[in-house]
């Protein structure tokens, strides 16, 4: 008489969803470098540009009250912290690019969103930004869906 | 170092914007990073209070003890119910042999009281 059973699983690993392909860590790291290289890219393009292509109507919310040279300061500071955070995720890394990376993305929305209201705004601008931001929502929750040592705030 | 002096030279363009738009935005911008910043807190604060592994219970020895006399217990009765069985398939193996014996005799009476076999 065979009394014998399985032997009983994980409950972490019961309980951690399936992220696929999504929550491979070299892919989030990949797309942690490129939200880094976006930021930088953004930070360089408004240090060289002329004003004249960077302050326009549909850009005129988002420079009114904060200062050009204070964005470029945030762009580069969001793009330093994804940097260290592409090195090595770790909470407190992940949490500082985030709360680097959203707020500003949505007041960008925001400030594109005033200017297609008014009707001189550029819709394209709002797209991109709009589907950049859904992106890195889904990485952060990906992140920190994806284990203990990824989650931005976790232990 | 041209391009720095391009870009400081250059005349700044007034936005325009409506001021409350800007607002609207700088305060998103300022709100957001707060809010970003409690969720991150929270969600810390919230993984360092998460439950912690279970206290070893003292009495664990003493139960296990209790628990492995239960099982020698089981043991014991498992194999005198495994006797009691083999017993009742042994008198149920005598008691088909008789059976059979007894149906041969039937057959064997049945022919002498009957050798022709017919109704």
């Amino acid at each position: 008489m065979s009394t014998a059973s399985a032997p009983p699983r994980p409950a972490q690993q019961l309980a951690e969803p399936r992220l696929g392909w999504l929550g491979r860590p070299d892919v989030q790291r990949f797309e942690v470098a490129w939200l880094t290289a976006f930021h930088l890219l953004v930070a360089a393009g408004m240090l060289l540009a002329p004003r004249s292509q960077i302050i326009g109507p549909s850009t005129s919310a988002i420079f009114g009250f904060i200062p050009l040279p204070v964005w470029v300061v945030w762009f580069t500071l969001a793009a330093l912290v994804a940097a260290v955070a592409v090195h090595r995720f770790t909470p407190a890394r992940l949490a500082a690019t985030w709360t680097a990376v959203l707020p500003l993305a949505a007041a960008w929305i925001v400030g594109f969103a005033f200017g297609v209201g008014d009707g001189r705004g550029n819709v394209l601008g709002l797209i991109v930004w709009i589907s950049h931001l859904v992106w890195w929502l889904t990485l952060a929750a990906r992140l920190y869906l994806g284990g203990p040592e990824a989650r931005w705030g976790g232990a | 170092m041209g391009w720095r002096l391009i870009w400081l030279a250059e005349a700044p363009i007034a936005p325009s914007g409506g001021d409350s738009e800007a607002v609207t935005v700088a305060l998103i911008a300022a709100l957001g990073t707060v809010l970003v910043a409690l969720i991150s807190w929270a969600g810390s604060r919230g993984a360092r209070t998460s439950p912690s592994p279970p206290v070893p219970d003292p009495q664990l020895g003493d139960r296990l003890k209790v628990v492995e006399i239960h099982d020698e217990d089981d043991r014991r009765t498992l194999a005198q119910l495994d006797k009691h069985v083999d017993g009742i398939g042994d008198r149920v193996e005598r008691i088909r042999w008789d059976l059979d014996h007894v149906m041969k005799r039937l057959d064997r009476l049945i022919e002498q009281l009957d050798p022709d076999g017919g109704p």
